[in-house]
């Protein structure tokens, strides 16, 4: 039986992917997660017909959203999300690069529950997500 | 001594002795009166008791006639000490039985007494009925001692003499003792009294011992004391004269404000008549105010004269009321030789205001009159009656020269005033004062009135006016007006004068006429010297003077013979009219004539002239600019206007034949050439003397290369504008792509980054054990390497985000600033020394606390990494105010640098020193540089090699700060 999916993260770089899923599996939700490789995935996974791993109704605890994805970018994902009824209160944190003003400005303009700045060392790198991971999941009391 | 002539104390003595006698007396003649009537009842009841029971017993005895028993019942009765004897009689009285204590004592009664009990002196006796049931069968007798009973009576009597003895005695002494409370305070108000009676002490002031009367009389007696002294302090503090004087004519008291005026001593005073001391002239009238007082009348302000012990006389002002029934008058005197003496003094100013022809007027503040001299009287008609009380400016009509209230202004603040002002008297004439105006203050420095001198200058003021005209007249004359006297000597010379001749007055009067004389013309030759000498008019002589600078002037003279009052003749005035100006005006139209032609000649502007309608062009001279017209023309518009501009010119033509006012215009025109020139052309309207229109004169410049100039600079300005908007354009271009650009790095140069990190590391924990030492050194270098692009492209990235970020300036502590930023460099640099901060005081400076507080940091966390390897790194931050702006340095001693390096310091990843001796990614000083230079400061630093580096900054004043 497939375990319902928790945490849907939108990353077009494997390489950030990988180091995502890693520190995710270091805290056990390594299993939990799907990843998709860019904004059209993503909103093919969240409103598609019959996508992998997502039983009809059930949504992710989390989408973990890159700002800069091919396709349909970041703060389109983030303008679908919160204006679709169905996931309007889906918690969404944007992982991404930047730290430019108008890019942390514009997320939370349209909603976005938390912004992290991915930090350049491993080791911060892997701690942020992890911790993400824990608080959106465990520690976080979602909507029903 | 008469009772109610003791003393208060013997009085309350005598009093309280009797009362207390009395009551006793009383109260133990009761006592004895009731013990007495008690003994006898007693007596009797109990003579009645035993008779009874005997008289019982003996029943049967006298029933059965027994004597015997009877006898023996009676002598039962022996037992009881006070029967002395006793007898039972039968009924019909016959003695029965008998029993007697002492026989020669008790005479026993043959027959039976009547029943009842009685007193005998010594004795009580007593008759009851013997009764059988209800019938009498005998009779008893009885007879008791009552001596016994007298003496108990007796020792109550002496006992209650003896407590009345001792209550006397008692009552005698309380009273003695207590009655001191009532006494003494009466007797001490008594001394008081007595003391203040005598005149010995005003001040007694006594002790309220009780609440009672007397302690209201105390109270009162103090008031009244209190009351006398006060009096008596008047009394003897009153500068005015007090006394007391008795009918007789001599003093009784007086004050010491009296003896001090006069000087004599009291005694003195009292020792003679007081008409005495009054002056002989004042003496009928005082004695008729004593008179006057005798009979009982009040005396109010009455003066005399009192005589003083050095035989002076004072003034005195006195007010007296008389008290027949004492005999005596009471009166309090002033001295008031001083007012007299000024009352002398002011009515003597008085008679001399009034001899002042001037009129002197005094007003209040509200402008009434409260004093009119004699002068006003006579120069303004109003008698001082109707005037005083009056405002001034009403009565008066006053004309000034200023409004009132300014005057009034300037009085106070200048004290006095002097000017002209015009009143009219009570007849109507209108009289002008020269007037002066001065303040009085009172003592408290307050304005109280205003006192005006008027001097009437009516008069002098038309004569000075008739010759002020004349004067007018002779200055404002166009001839020349002189006067000479007889010796020819000029004593007057007017404007018209000076005007003439050139000289000034100042520099002809006193000198002699013949100054004038042409050359060869002597006072001897000239006929009008002739007629002065003589005294003789002369009329319209025609000849010549000469002025001041030489040149000989047409005259025409007339002479008048000057006369005196008498008419002799004093001296001679003469008229001088200047004769030559036509000649003078043709003589400057010819010269004026030349000058035009020269200028025409001269000048470079095309020159014209129009018929008043510009319908014709008179001529034209064009220069090498313009085609001549020589004729007039009626072609001008075609043959010199270009075309396009016709229009313009002949609207501007229009409006200035309409207004008569200057033609002025920029236009085009066609040049002798045939090309096209610019010029401005201006006309300008002649006027004949009646103000019609003659002609019109104008003149046109060349301007057709400025014009060209001007199009060329026009031209060029839109180039250069059009250039900048290029550049702008370009330099906004470049601004995107280096802001696309750097967003990229930020995006996406730092992904490749995190995973080289990522991976190296990831590789170092999940395969440890496959990498020997130096493979797992290499990974570490990997990952260092890679953070530390990480930093560079932070750096370069806040680097390039300072030309975009818009300034926010505030006012910055930069002392707080500073310390802040020292404390956490020091923290934070990782050094083998911590510095010591030598810091401040730091002026406060205006400018962007984020960007100011990131220039502290780089350059504090320089210093800091640069001085870390001394022994004992210092470093120092001072600042302070210049001129123009706030210089600023971070000083450390450090390594140094060496100074032909110093242009490369601020440059982007520009570095001194390597990366093994100091890290950094050389980004640090540029940022710093960008950040002062945006703020509009400069920054250097100073160093030598090995002796430390000084990096200064400047941050210019803030205009609003």
């Amino acid at each position: 039986m497939n375990t319902p999916i928790k945490i849907l993260l939108v990353e077009d770089n494997p390489r950030d992917a990988e180091v995502t899923l890693r520190a995710l599996r270091k805290r056990n939700l390594g299993n939990d997660v799907i990843h998709v490789k860019d904004g059209q995935q993503a909103l093919d996974w969240l409103f598609g017909p019959n996508p992998d791993g997502r039983e009809d109704g059930n949504l992710p605890k989390l989408v973990l959203l890159d700002l800069k994805l091919p396709k349909i970018d970041g703060l389109e994902v983030l303008k679908a999300i919160r204006s679709d009824p169905r996931t309007r209160l889906l918690p969404v944190v944007v992982m991404t690069s930047s730290s430019e003003q108008r890019d942390v400005v514009e997320s939370y303009e349209r909603g976005v529950n938390s912004y992290v700045v991915k930090p350049v060392e491993f080791d911060s790198f892997s701690a942020a997500v992890a911790e993400l991971g824990h608080y959106w999941l465990i520690v976080n009391h979602p909507t029903r | 001594m008469n009772f109610g002539d003791r003393s208060i104390r013997d009085k309350l003595l005598r009093l309280n002795m009797a009362a207390t006698g009395a009551a006793l007396i009383l109260s133990c003649a009761a006592f004895l009166t009731y013990e007495f009537v008690r003994f006898r009842d007693s007596g009797i009841r109990q003579i009645k008791t035993l008779g009874e029971v005997t008289a019982f017993n003996s029943t049967a005895a006298l029933a059965f006639e027994n004597p015997g028993d009877a006898t023996q019942i009676l002598s039962a009765l022996g037992r009881t000490s006070n029967i002395e004897g006793a007898a039972l009689y039968n009924l019909d009285g016959e003695l029965f039985a008998t029993f007697i204590r002492e026989p020669s004592v008790v005479p026993i009664p043959s027959s039976p007494p009547p029943d009842g009990f009685s007193f005998s002196p010594n004795q009580l006796v007593g008759t009851l009925p013997v009764l059988e049931g209800q019938r009498r069968i005998g009779t008893l007798f009885l007879q008791a001692d009552v001596a016994a009973m007298h003496q108990r009576f007796r020792r109550y009597s002496q006992i209650a003499a003896a407590v009345l003895a001792v209550s006397l005695l008692l009552a005698f002494f309380l009273t003695r003792t207590l009655q001191k409370q009532i006494s003494d305070p009466l007797l001490s108000l008594t001394n008081a009294a007595k003391g203040i009676a005598s005149a010995e002490s005003c001040s007694v002031r006594l002790v309220k011992q009780s609440d009672d009367e007397l302690g209201l009389l105390t109270d009162a007696f103090n008031e009244m004391s209190k009351r006398v002294e006060e009096r008596e302090r008047f009394f003897r503090i009153s500068l005015d004269l007090l006394c007391i004087v008795s009918n007789d004519g001599y003093f009784r008291n007086v004050n010491p404000a009296f003896l001090r005026t006069l000087g004599f001593t009291e005694d003195e005073l009292r020792q003679r008549p007081i008409l005495e001391f009054v002056h002989p002239e004042d003496r009928p009238a005082s004695l008729d105010a004593t008179q006057r007082l005798t009979k009982g009348e009040l005396l109010v302000n009455f003066e005399n004269r009192l005589q003083c012990k050095d035989g002076s006389y004072r003034w005195f002002m006195w007010t007296s009321i008389p008290f027949p029934t004492e005999g005596v008058r009471y009166a309090a005197g002033r001295d008031i030789t001083e007012r007299k003496a000024a009352e002398r003094t002011l009515a003597e100013r008085a008679r001399l205001l009034d001899l002042s022809s001037d009129a002197i007027i005094v007003r209040d503040l509200h402008n009434r009159i409260t004093y009119w001299n004699r002068g006003a009287e006579n120069i303004l008609g109003w008698s001082n009656e109707e005037a005083l009380g009056r405002d001034v400016h009403e009565l008066l009509h006053t004309g000034l020269e200023a409004p009132l209230d300014q005057l009034v202004a300037q009085l106070r603040s200048e004290n006095h005033l002097l000017g002209e002002v015009v009143q009219t008297a009570r007849d109507g004439r209108r009289v002008r004062f020269l007037c002066r105006w001065s303040l009085d203050w009172d003592h408290e420095g307050n304005p109280k009135s205003v006192l005006s001198t008027g001097t009437d200058i009516t008069d002098r003021n038309r004569t000075e006016e008739a010759a002020q005209r004349l004067a007018a007249i002779v200055e404002s004359s166009q001839d020349a007006i002189l006067s000479v006297d007889l010796d020819g000597v000029i004593t007057s010379w007017n404007a018209g004068a000076e005007r003439l001749f050139g000289y000034t007055a100042v520099e002809t009067v006193g000198q002699p006429l013949s100054l004038l004389y042409p050359p060869g013309e002597t006072d001897e030759t000239s006929p009008v010297g002739h007629c002065i000498r003589e005294g003789k008019p002369l009329e319209n002589f025609q000849t010549v003077r000469r002025h001041r600078n030489g040149r000989l002037v047409d005259v025409s003279i007339t002479v008048s013979p000057l006369m005196d009052r008498s008419g002799r003749v004093i001296g001679a005035s003469t008229i001088k009219r200047d004769v030559s100006d036509r000649r003078r005006i043709e003589e400057s139209l010819r010269d004026s004539e030349q000058r035009f032609r020269a200028l025409v000649t001269a000048t470079s502007d095309v020159l014209y002239r129009l018929t008043p309608d510009w319908g014709e062009m008179l001529d034209l001279n064009g220069g090498d600019f313009l085609a001549d017209t020589k004729t007039p023309s009626r072609s001008w518009l075609h043959d010199y206007i270009f075309p396009e501009d016709q229009p313009r010119v002949m609207a501007a033509i229009d409006d200035a034949i309409r207004t008569q006012s200057i033609f002025e215009l920029e236009h085009r025109v066609r040049r002798t050439d045939g090309s096209v020139g610019w010029t401005f052309s201006r006309a300008v309207p002649l006027l004949d003397a009646q103000g019609g229109l003659v002609e019109w004169f104008g003149a046109a410049a060349d301007i057709t290369d400025r014009k060209l100039a001007e199009t060329r600079i026009q031209e060029a300005n839109q180039q250069l504008e059009h250039r900048v908007a290029e550049r702008t354009a370009q330099l906004e271009a470049a601004n995107q792509e280096l802001e696309s650009f750097s967003y990229s790095i930020s995006h996406d140069l730092r992904a490749p980054l995190r995973g080289i990190d990522s991976f190296a590391r990831m590789l170092q924990e999940d395969y440890a054990e496959k990498l020997d030492a130096e493979g797992k050194r290499w990974l570490t270098i990997v990952s260092d390497e890679a953070k530390r692009m990480g930093r560079l492209i932070d750096e370069l990235l806040s680097f390039s985000r300072l030309g975009r970020r818009a300034l926010s300036r505030s006012s910055i502590n930069m002392d707080r600033l500073a310390r802040d930023v020292a404390a956490s460099a020091s923290a934070t640099t990782p050094v083998p020394n911590k510095p010591r901060f030598d810091i401040g005081p730091l002026p406060p400076v205006h400018g962007d606390y984020t960007l100011i507080r990131q220039v502290l940091i780089n350059l504090v966390s320089n210093a800091v990494k640069y001085a870390g390897k001394q022994d004992v790194p210092t470093v120092e931050i001072s600042g302070h105010i210049r001129d123009d702006d706030t210089l600023y340095a971070v000083k450390d001693n450090g390594v140094g640098f060496d100074e032909k390096y110093a242009g490369k310091l601020f440059g982007v990843f520009q570095r001194l020193h390597s990366e093994d001796e100091f890290e950094g990614t050389g980004v640090g000083l540029a940022i710093v540089q960008r950040i002062v230079h945006r703020h509009g400061g400069k920054v250097w630093a100073e160093s030598k090699l090995g002796y430390g580096a000084t990096f200064y900054f400047t941050l210019p004043h803030h205009p609003n700060s």
